[in-house]
C-alpha cells in the first residue's frame, strides 16, 4: 500500500509566498509586530471567528482579532479556557466560518482534546503557538522550541498525521498563515503555526496588500453537502469540508467513525479512517513541503534551525563561509511531516535549537545518513548568537566537534 | 400509590378503538409496558427476537382504552397507540388526561 | 418504529446501544413529541452530545445533523456553532457527568452568556458507562462502585449553578413525568437564550444494581417515581425528595449570546461606513479646492486603524 513521495532538494526559498508578493501590486509597508502580521494573515485567508483566551505571547492576536474581526463581520470569542477555546473554533469551523486560535505552550497543551476532535472529523482550523521556555509557565518573556514533538503528537491515540508550519519573521508569518488556512481547507485539518516570543513580539518591515478580496492565492471554504462525509480508505486531497446545519444529516464525534460518522467498533474500520488521516497528507507531502537551503552543494558542515533563532544562525553561516569554512544552512518551514530529505547529504549537521532536551536534533538524526556526525547547539530563554555559531560550526568543521561554549548544550542522550 | 399495578382494571370507556403497534424486533422486553398498562393489553413472546430479548406483543389490542402510558414510558421507540381508521371517541366522552387529548389531536 | 421515531430519527441506530429498562430512549422520545408538537423539522434542529451513557446512546439517533463532542465540551463546540449557525435550535443532550462534573465551566459560561441552547441533562445519579462511579448528583450514602463505603461527597444540584449564572429556563423533572416533560422542554425551546432541564432517569445495570440493589427494572422506575411523589407504595417516606417543576422562568427577557454580537458587528460596521463616507466628503472637498493631499485610502475589510490601545504605540 505505500506510496512513498520524495521531496527534491533545491537551493533557497521552496514555499510558496516566494512569489505571492509579485501578485499583489498594491499595498502598504508598515513596522509591525509578528502578532499583527498573524492576525492580517488570518483576516486576509477569510477567517471570520477567533476563540481563544488570552496568554503571553500570544494575547496580541486576541486583542487586535477583538478589533478586527467586528470590522468584517467575524466574532471575536474570548473563552473560558483554551480547552474551550479551541473547541468553539471546531465549532464555528464545522458551521462554515474560518477559525484560528493562538496561544502557549500552556494553553496548547489544554487543547489536546480538541485538536484530536478536530482531527478525526477533518475540520479545517488554524492554531497558532507562541512558544516559550518550560516546563509550565517557565520565562514567561523568552522564546523557546519545546513543542516540536508536542506538535506533531498534539492529541492521543496515534493513527493521525499532522501539519505543523513554522515561520522565521514578521513578513513570513503574515504570508505563513494564509497558506496555513488553504493547507487546512485543503487537507481538511488542523494546522499548526509555531511561532515563539521573538517572532511574535519583534517589530519589523511588513507589506501588506491592499485588497485581501482580490488575493487570487486563498482558497475559499467550500461544503461537501453528501455521502461519503468521510472518505475512509482514501487519500484524496481538496474534498471539501462538512458542515452542519445545511441538513446534510452529517455525523461528528470523538469516535472511530463510517463514512456517515457514526462509531463502529471494527478494525477494518480502524484502517480504513487512518488510511484517510494518514495518508491524505503523506501521499501529498509535496504540497505542503516549505524550506529554505544555503549552500548545500559543497557544504561539509550544516547547520539546522527553524523559528526565531535561524536569523541569527544563518548569519553564523554566511560568516563561517567568510572565514572559509564550507558551512551550509537548512531552515526547515514545514515541520511536520519531516522532511527528511532535506538531511540526506553525508556531512556533518549542527543543529541549534531553543531547548536543552533536544527534539528537533533527534529527527535530523533519524534522517541523516551518519547520525553521529549530528551535533546538537541547544540554548534555552536566548537566541543563539553569531559568535557562538561561527563557534560551533569551525569547530566541527576543524576538529569534528562542538567546542564548549557558556550555556550550549551539546548531550542528546 | 404504585407506578406498576399489578391488578389489572377492567376495560370500559373507549375500549377497542385502538390500534396498538408495538416493533417487535426492537424490544428490549424492560416490561414496563405491560406493567404500566391499566387493563392488560400486553404479553411477553415465547420466542427470542433478533437482538435477544423476549419481546412484548399485542395480546388483547380490544382491551385498549387509548390512555398511551405504553407509548410514553417505552425507551425504545417500539409502540404506537392510534385510534383505529373511521373510528371518532364519542364527543361527550371528555379526555381524563392530557396523554388521550394529545393522543386525539395527533390523529386529527 | 413509533411513527415521530421514524420521523426523525436514524434508522440505522434503532434500537440503540441503550441496556433494557434505560431512560435515555424513553426522555428522547419525550423530546421528539416537544420537537413535533412546535412544529420543527429535523433540519430545523441540531443535536449534540457527550461522552457517557446519555451521549453514546443518543449520539447518532437524531436523524439530522448531529455532533458528539469530547467528554464535558458538547457546551463549547456548541457556543462555535451558533455563532456560524445561529438560526437552528440546539439540543444538547448530556449526562450528569458531562455537564455537571467534567463540563460544569462550560455549562456556567454558556448560562451566563445566555447561549440560545437547550440543555437536557440527564441525569442518573453517576458514572454507569465507566461501570456506576459516583458523581456529583450521587445522593448522600449510596453505595457506588467508587464509593463502596457510602457517598460522602456532597453533591448539589446542576440547576442552582445554571440559575446562579444566568440561565433564563430552568426547570427539572424526572423519568416517571412524561406529560411535565413534554410541555417543559417545549418551554424550553420557546426560550431563544440558555435553557436547561434536568432530567433525572434510572439506569438499571449500574445505578440499580450496587446502589439500590437491583437491575429489575419495574422496582428501579418505581425508586425513581417515589423519590418524584416523596412517598413510597407503603405511604411511608422517602429518603429524599427531588424538587420538579420550572424553577427559573425568564425566557426571552435578556438577549440572545449570538445576537449581542451580530448586533455590535453592525454597529462597528456602520460606524466605520459613517466615517468612510465623511472622509471621501472631504477629500472630495479638498481635491475641488486643487489641494493634493496623500491620504491613505481605506483597504477593503474595514477600517485599519491600529489604536488598539494597548499603549505599545
Amino acid at each position: 500500500m505505500a506510496t512513498v513521495v520524495r521531496i527534491p532538494v533545491q537551493e533557497g526559498l521552496v514555499a510558496p509566498w516566494s512569489d505571492w508578493q509579485r501578485r499583489c501590486p498594491d499595498g502598504r509597508r508598515l513596522l509591525e509586530a509578528g502578532t499583527y502580521a498573524l492576525t492580517e494573515g488570518a483576516i486576509a485567508a477569510g477567517c471570520r471567528v477567533f476563540a481563544g483566551y488570552p496568554i503571553t505571547p500570544a494575547t496580541d492576536i486576541a486583542e487586535y482579532m477583538s478589533k478586527r474581526l467586528p470590522q468584517v463581520g467575524g466574532y471575536y470569542m474570548q473563552c473560558e479556557d483554551e480547552l474551550a477555546g479551541m473547541h468553539t473554533c471546531a465549532g464555528a469551523s464545522l458551521g462554515g466560518l474560518k477559525a484560528m486560535t493562538a496561544t502557549s505552550g500552556p494553553g496548547y497543551t489544554l487543547m489536546h482534546d480538541a485538536y484530536g476532535w478536530a482531527l478525526t472529523n477533518e475540520i479545517p482550523l488554524v492554531v497558532v503557538d507562541a512558544m516559550r521556555v518550560g516546563p509550565i509557565s517557565g520565562i514567561t518573556g523568552a522564546p523557546g522550541q519545546g513543542e516540536f514533538y508536542v506538535a506533531r503528537y498534539c492529541t492521543h491515540g496515534g493513527n493521525f498525521e499532522t501539519i505543523v508550519l513554522s515561520p522565521s519573521s514578521v513578513q513570513e508569518a503574515f504570508w505563513l498563515t494564509i497558506d496555513a488556512f488553504n493547507l487546512a481547507e485543503r487537507f481538511r485539518t488542523p494546522v499548526t503555526i509555531l511561532t515563539d516570543q521573538v517572532v511574535s513580539d519583534m517589530w519589523e518591515d511588513l507589506f501588506i496588500p491592499a485588497d485581501y478580496d482580490a488575493l487570487d492565492f486563498v482558497v475559499p471554504r467550500k461544503h461537501n453537502l453528501m455521502m461519503p462525509f468521510y472518505p475512509l480508505n482514501s487519500a484524496d486531497l481538496d474534498v471539501p469540508p462538512n458542515v452542519i446545519g445545511h441538513g446534510t444529516g452529517v455525523c461528528v464525534s470523538a469516535y472511530t467513525h463510517t463514512e456517515e460518522g457514526y462509531d463502529i467498533e471494527d478494525m477494518e474500520a480502524q484502517w480504513a479512517q487512518t488510511y484517510r488521516l494518514v495518508n491524505k497528507i503523506r501521499h501529498h507531502r509535496p504540497e505542503l513541503t516549505r524550506y529554505e537551503a544555503i549552500g548545500l552543494e559543497d557544504a561539509e558542515v550544516v547547520a539546522v534551525a527553524y523559528g526565531a533563532n535561524a536569523r541569527t544562525v544563518k548569519t553564523g553561516v554566511l560568516e563561517a563561509r567568510q572565514r572559509g569554512v564550507k558551512a551550509g544552512f537548512v531552515r526547515p518551514i514545514t515541520l511536520w511531516p519531516f522532511i527528511d530529505e532535506l538531511f540526506e547529504r553525508d556531512c556533518h549537521y549542527v543543529v541549534c535549537e531553543l531547548n536543552y532536551d533536544g527534539q528537533l536534533v533527534r529527527e535530523v538524526m533519524r534522517s541523516a545518513p551518519d547520525k553521529n556526525k549530528v551535533h546538537f547547539m541547544g540554548k534555552s530563554a536566548e537566541l543563539h548568537t553569531v559568535t557562538e555559531v561561527v563557534a560551533g560550526l569551525e569547530g566541527v568543521a576543524r576538529q569534528g566537534r562542538v567546542p564548549e561554549l557558556p550555556f550550549i548544550w551539546t548531550e542528546v542522550r | 400509590m404504585a407506578l406498576f399495578k399489578a391488578d389489572k382494571k377492567a376495560p370500559k370507556g373507549p375500549a377497542g378503538k385502538w390500534d396498538v403497534v408495538i416493533g417487535e424486533d426492537m424490544c428490549k422486553a424492560c416490561g414496563f409496558c405491560l406493567n404500566v398498562c391499566p387493563t392488560d393489553v400486553f404479553a411477553y413472546r415465547t420466542a427470542a427476537n433478533r437482538i435477544g430479548w423476549f419481546p412484548m406483543y399485542v395480546a388483547h389490542e380490544e382491551n385498549c382504552v387509548g390512555c398511551n402510558l405504553c407509548y410514553q414510558i417505552c425507551p425504545d421507540f417500539c409502540i404506537d397507540v392510534a385510534l383505529k381508521p373511521g373510528v371518532a371517541l364519542k364527543p361527550s366522552v371528555t379526555p381524563k388526561t392530557d396523554v388521550v387529548a394529545s393522543a386525539h389531536a395527533r390523529n386529527n | 418504529m413509533n411513527k415521530l421515531a421514524a420521523k426523525y430519527l436514524r434508522p440505522s441506530q434503532i434500537p440503540t446501544k441503550a441496556c433494557h429498562g434505560c431512560g435515555i430512549g424513553m426522555i428522547e422520545n419525550w423530546l421528539l413529541q416537544a420537537i413535533d408538537e412546535m412544529g420543527f423539522k429535523q433540519e430545523d434542529v441540531i443535536f449534540g452530545t457527550g461522552i457517557g451513557c446519555v451521549g453514546r446512546q443518543t449520539f447518532a439517533t437524531w436523524g439530522g445533523d448531529n455532533f458528539g463532542a469530547t467528554h464535558g465540551r458538547a457546551l463549547a463546540v456548541a457556543t462555535g456553532l451558533k455563532l456560524a449557525q445561529p438560526h437552528k435550535k440546539y439540543l444538547i443532550v448530556v449526562g450528569d457527568g458531562d455537564a455537571a462534573s467534567i463540563g460544569t465551566s462550560h455549562l456556567i459560561h454558556a448560562a451566563r452568556r445566555n447561549l440560545g441552547v437547550t440543555v437536557i441533562c440527564e441525569d442518573n445519579m453517576g458514572y454507569e458507562s465507566t461501570g456506576g462511579q459516583f458523581s456529583p448528583t450521587t445522593p448522600a450514602g449510596y453505595v457506588t462502585n467508587s464509593s463502596p463505603y457510602g457517598m460522602v461527597e456532597p453533591g448539589f444540584d446542576p440547576c442552582d449553578v445554571v440559575k446562579a449564572a444566568g440561565a433564563t429556563f430552568v426547570a427539572e423533572t424526572t423519568a416517571t413525568q412524561w406529560h411535565q416533560t413534554v410541555k417543559i422542554v417545549k418551554k424550553a425551546l420557546a426560550n431563544d437564550g440558555f435553557s436547561f432541564v434536568h432530567v433525572r432517569f434510572p439506569c438499571n445495570e449500574n445505578f440499580g444494581a450496587y446502589a439500590l440493589g437491583t437491575r429489575d427494572t419495574l422496582k428501579n422506575l418505581e425508586w425513581i417515581y417515589e423519590h418524584t411523589q416523596g412517598r413510597k407504595a407503603d405511604g411511608s417516606e422517602t429518603d429524599f425528595t427531588w424538587e420538579t417543576g420550572i424553577k427559573h422562568d425568564a425566557s426571552n427577557s435578556r438577549p440572545e449570546f449570538t445576537s449581542l454580537l451580530r448586533a455590535m458587528n453592525d454597529r462597528v460596521q456602520a460606524e466605520a461606513a459613517a466615517k468612510a463616507a465623511k472622509a471621501a466628503a472631504a477629500q472630495a472637498a479638498a481635491t475641488q479646492t486643487a489641494t493634493v493631499q496623500a491620504a491613505t485610502a481605506p483597504a477593503s475589510g474595514g477600517d485599519r486603524s491600529r489604536d488598539s490601545g494597548h499603549g505599545k504605540h
